[in-house]
């Protein structure tokens, strides 16, 4: 098994679920942050699960 | 602070993917090897990576950051005086010998190079040691989800015990490694967002500076005198004690981290493991050290932070929760939740994986049943799972019962564990090394840690024999503590080698210096040579700490 694929699909659910969040409710904040932090991890994650899903697409080619 | 759904999707999002991959490795198991060892099948990246999440528990998590709250950068030392250059004289130095030996343990080495009573003293010492560390983390995390979540003890610590058990049980070693990386990745990103908001809300870098003492943001300049700095050490007790003996002793000897090297695919993968972990490693004081400090500075802003109190004091170990609920909405909160869940299931997988290999292998096939086929060996190491996890959880609720016994075994663990790094290094680099030195010295390294907790007194602990030293903390009591064990363990081994019969030189083949091959390197890349490697992480480790000075 190579572990980048499943990571990566894992990674990426988690970006779309908590970017979403961050979309749906772009107000929500905890007490003390002034940005939307949801929105920009959300992003991030699904870049790190592209990035492991790209990895492993070029490896089994 | 409250979940909502999103949070628990996630949370259960993570526990279908941890079981899914245990399921997928369930058919690379079909004997003993593959479950207890991986039969070196597992590729450097992932090695390099589960050798440092094997380590990075729930405890260390939290007790980081507590530390970075209560002393400041100097906790950094843990990482880039402690562990970095132990695992790269690992890397270097002692991989050879582990692979060269094809020990399947770190007792079995022991075995090996000296023999049976040695190994059987460590084996039995560290299957003890893994059970008990794997139920007081338990503890502290069940502890931890009750008060803050107001989750039950008992749900937690059964549900997140459960799951690491069915994954361990499907996959074995290789289902533990393939799932700490996943959950190393989880605790970065779970994390890395806490230490980016709190340092930004704090000003940044120079915002803390400003706001704190200058101990609290300088690693080095107020170690010259104990008294000087919170940690109550001065230069000699770091770099010797947390420096030299306790990092080098936990990094290069202690089976729970040398075992996921040793799944490596070959020598040279093996000894690449601990270097390519060094880089991930040597920053991840950003991130579980920084969010305590800022907390701190944040506390004196008036932003609506303050440190979480305990009595008269403050109760550090809550102040990663508590600056989670600051930062995190719903949603990154189910993140950085799942987070810490995923850095105590690594921990515990680790130290049940480590016990299930030395109790089936070190124990039970050298002194309960010899020669039985492989398949029974097989069978023994999954029974092994079921009943580490069970005690693993009986240790727990012990600890809920007997807190005090708790805070006694983990001073005798670190008994056991100081004197052992003299023992390697001198069967490694000494041919001379005899079994009965070696035995000898490391009962006597054991018992010279105990009488030194006995004569000294730090923070009211200790002194029971007779309270001959004060120390300003537990900290510098244990770094001398360590720094005894070695030096008497050291000294014993090798006046009892003097007068002991040493193992003809032909048996000391790929387990000692100057008898073991060592893969040539004419034809391999930079990046893949060990000693060029290992030079770029201590460069690397020394401008951090020279940045943070």
């Amino acid at each position: 098994m190579d572990l980048r694929k499943p990571s990566g699909i894992f990674f990426t659910l988690l970006g779309l679920i908590v970017a979403a969040t961050g979309l749906l409710d772009p107000s929500a904040r905890a007490p003390l942050t002034d940005v939307n932090v949801n929105l920009y991890s959300g992003m991030g994650m699904l870049v790190f699960g592209g990035i492991l899903l790209w990895l492993a697409h070029r490896a089994s080619l | 602070m409250v979940l909502h759904a999103v949070d628990y999707i996630i949370l259960i999002l993570y526990f279908a993917f941890v079981l899914g991959i245990g399921w997928f490795l369930k058919r690379t198991v079909s004997t003993s090897e593959d479950f207890l060892t991986s039969r070196h099948s597992v590729p450097l990246w992932i090695t390099s990576l589960a050798f440092v999440a094997a380590n990075l528990g729930a405890q260390e998590l939290i007790g980081m950051c507590a530390s970075g709250a209560k002393y400041g950068i100097m906790t950094s030392h843990f990482y880039w005086v402690g562990a970095i250059p132990a695992m790269v004289f690992m890397g270097v130095f002692m991989m050879p010998f582990y692979f060269g030996s094809r020990a399947r343990s770190v007792p079995e080495y022991l075995k090996l190079r000296f023999d049976e009573k040695t190994r059987g003293f460590n084996a039995v010492a560290f299957a003890v040691m893994t059970v008990f560390s794997s139920g007081i983390s338990m503890y502290a995390l069940g502890l931890l989800l009750q008060l803050v979540l107001g989750w039950s003890f008992t749900a937690s610590v059964l549900l997140s015990a459960a799951i690491v058990l069915i994954y361990t049980l499907l996959g074995g070693l290789t289902s533990a490694i393939y799932n700490e990386v996943l959950q190393f990745f989880l605790i970065v990103i779970g994390f890395a967002p806490l230490a980016i908001l709190s340092a930004h809300k704090a000003g940044g870098w120079e915002g803390i500076k400003s706001r704190l003492p200058g101990v609290m943001t300088s690693a080095w300049q107020y170690m010259g005198d104990a008294s000087q700095n919170p940690m109550g050490v001065d230069v000699f007790a770091m770099v010797a004690g947390l420096g030299f003996v306790l990092s080098f002793g936990y990094w290069c000897t202690n089976f729970l981290v040398v075992q996921r090297a040793m799944a490596a695919r070959n020598m040279a993968e093996g000894r690449l493991t601990p270097l390519v972990g060094a880089f991930p490693k040597m920053f991840l004081p950003f991130i579980v050290i920084l969010p305590g400090i800022a907390a701190v500075a944040l506390s004196q802003m008036g932003v609506g932070y303050e440190l979480p109190r305990k009595g008269a004091g403050f109760d550090y170990d809550q102040v990663l929760t508590t600056l989670m609920a600051k930062f995190y909405p719903s949603g990154m909160l189910g993140v950085g939740l799942t987070g810490l869940m995923a850095s105590f299931m690594s921990g515990m997988a680790g130290n049940v994986t480590a016990f299930n290999t030395v109790w089936t292998y070190d124990l039970y096939q050298s002194y309960i049943k010899k020669g039985a086929p492989d398949a029974h060996y097989l069978w023994v190491g999954r029974v092994t799972t079921v009943v580490g996890v069970a005690l693993s959880i009986g240790c727990a609720y012990l600890a809920t019962l007997y807190n005090n016994i708790m805070d006694l075994l983990q001073l005798v663990f670190g008994f056991v564990n100081a004197p052992l790094f003299a023992t390697f290094l001198l069967g490694m680099f000494w041919k001379r090394a005899t079994a009965n030195g070696a035995f000898y010295g490391l009962l006597s390294g054991t018992l010279a840690a105990a009488a030194t907790h006995g004569l000294t007194v730090a923070e009211g602990k200790g002194g029971w024999i007779t309270p001959l030293t004060h120390y300003p903390s537990s900290m510098a009591q244990n770094f001398w503590i360590a720094i005894w064990a070695f030096t008497v363990c050291f000294a014993v081994t090798v006046l009892v080698s003097m007068v002991t019969q040493p193992k003809p030189i032909t048996e000391l083949k790929g387990l000692a210096w100057g008898v073991t091959e060592i893969p040539r390197e004419e034809n391999v890349p930079w990046w893949e040579k060990p000693a060029l490697l290992g030079v770029i992480v201590l460069v690397a480790c020394l401008a951090l700490n020279i940045l943070f000075w």
